[in-house]
């Protein structure tokens, strides 16, 4: 199989998203970028806010070109903030700072990114599941990506 | 009915928020945004600043974009101060890290954003009806949209 995402595959990944954001009321945008953070497929669900396109797309590109979930890179410029803009000088497309975007792996490589963002759902990040608070948002990025769950939003009510 | 918020509708709005903001004494702009953030409608009462103007547009474009009151986003930029740089690289148009703007729904959907901004109301922001205190813009949003008070400026006096 060849090392590169295609866009069969990060279709997949953005009907999975849109699937289990219907189920944990998530409506949001899904990004999937390739290693290089390009664009390979992007999907607004019916009735998500405007502004998650743009975000999602931000994410989904840090993700890629970093290789790990957006929330190593959130933690470290709310520490050294002063980083942040070294990193916007130096890549060339708009980051975002923030959590929930995640690398996709094949053979433990990096080839691609995926992000959702904003959702216009009224009921916060939060979903109780089996007497577990989760979140929507990573819910919708494990499903989507076949990784395990990981929690960036901790700090999101 | 449409999806789209009509100018008569928005003209509505504003005109519910001239009328409450002349009993409450909150003497402000008031900004209708699609839901992509354009301006449809803004108006800019007699007496009130000038600096209301790009206040209100800026406020009622985030909360079209994002699906949300205003306030969980100055909440998150004020927490996490680096992504509000993040928001301005990626979203096209100025942003303001305050509260009070909220976003316009028909049917569960976000169709626009509303915001009021500065006044010149020298008695300041609370003003006691019935022995209750009250925000003055929140007491304009709500009737100008119809929806449930929702104060988003609790600790300004």
């Amino acid at each position: 199989m060849s090392s590169k995402l295609t866009l069969e595959e990060a279709r997949a990944i953005v009907r999975r998203a849109i699937e289990k954001g219907k189920e944990v009321d998530w409506i949001s945008t899904h990004a999937v970028a390739d290693a290089g953070g390009n664009i390979v497929s992007l999907s607004r669900a019916d009735g998500a806010p405007s502004g998650a396109a743009p975000l999602a797309r931000a994410k989904a590109y840090l993700a890629a070109v970093t290789g790990r979930p957006t929330l190593l890179f959130a933690n470290r410029m709310d520490a050294h903030p002063l980083r942040y803009f070294g990193y916007s000088a130096i890549l060339p497309k708009p980051i975002f700072p923030g959590p929930g975007a995640v690398p996709i792996m094949r053979d433990g490589k990096v080839i691609g990114g995926y992000s959702s963002n904003l959702s216009s759902n009224t009921g916060g990040m939060k979903i109780e599941i089996d007497g577990k608070k989760l979140s929507r948002a990573d819910i919708v990025t494990a499903y989507a990506v076949g990784a395990e769950y990981l929690e960036q939003h901790a700090d999101v009510p | 009915m449409s999806g789209k918020l009509t100018l008569r509708e928005a003209r509505e709005i504003i005109a519910r928020a001239v009328e409450k903001s002349l009993e409450v004494e909150w003497i402000s702009a008031y900004a209708v945004a699609d839901g992509a953030g354009n301006i449809i409608s803004i108006s800019r009462l007699d007496g009130a600043p000038a600096a209301a103007v790009p206040l209100a547009r800026s406020k009622a474009y985030l909360a079209a974009l994002t699906g949300k009151t205003s306030m969980p986003f100055e909440h998150d930029v004020e927490t996490h101060p680096v992504r509000f740089h993040g928001w301005q690289r990626v979203l096209p148009k100025p942003l303001f890290g305050g509260p009070g703007a909220v976003p316009i729904r028909r049917g569960g959907e976000v169709i626009g954003g509303f915001s009021s901004s500065v006044s010149y109301a020298a008695t300041g922001m609370q003003t006691v009806i019935d022995g209750k205190q009250y925000s003055r813009e929140e007491l304009v949003t709500a009737h100008a949209l119809q929806i449930p008070y929702d104060d988003q400026h609790p600790n300004q006096p």
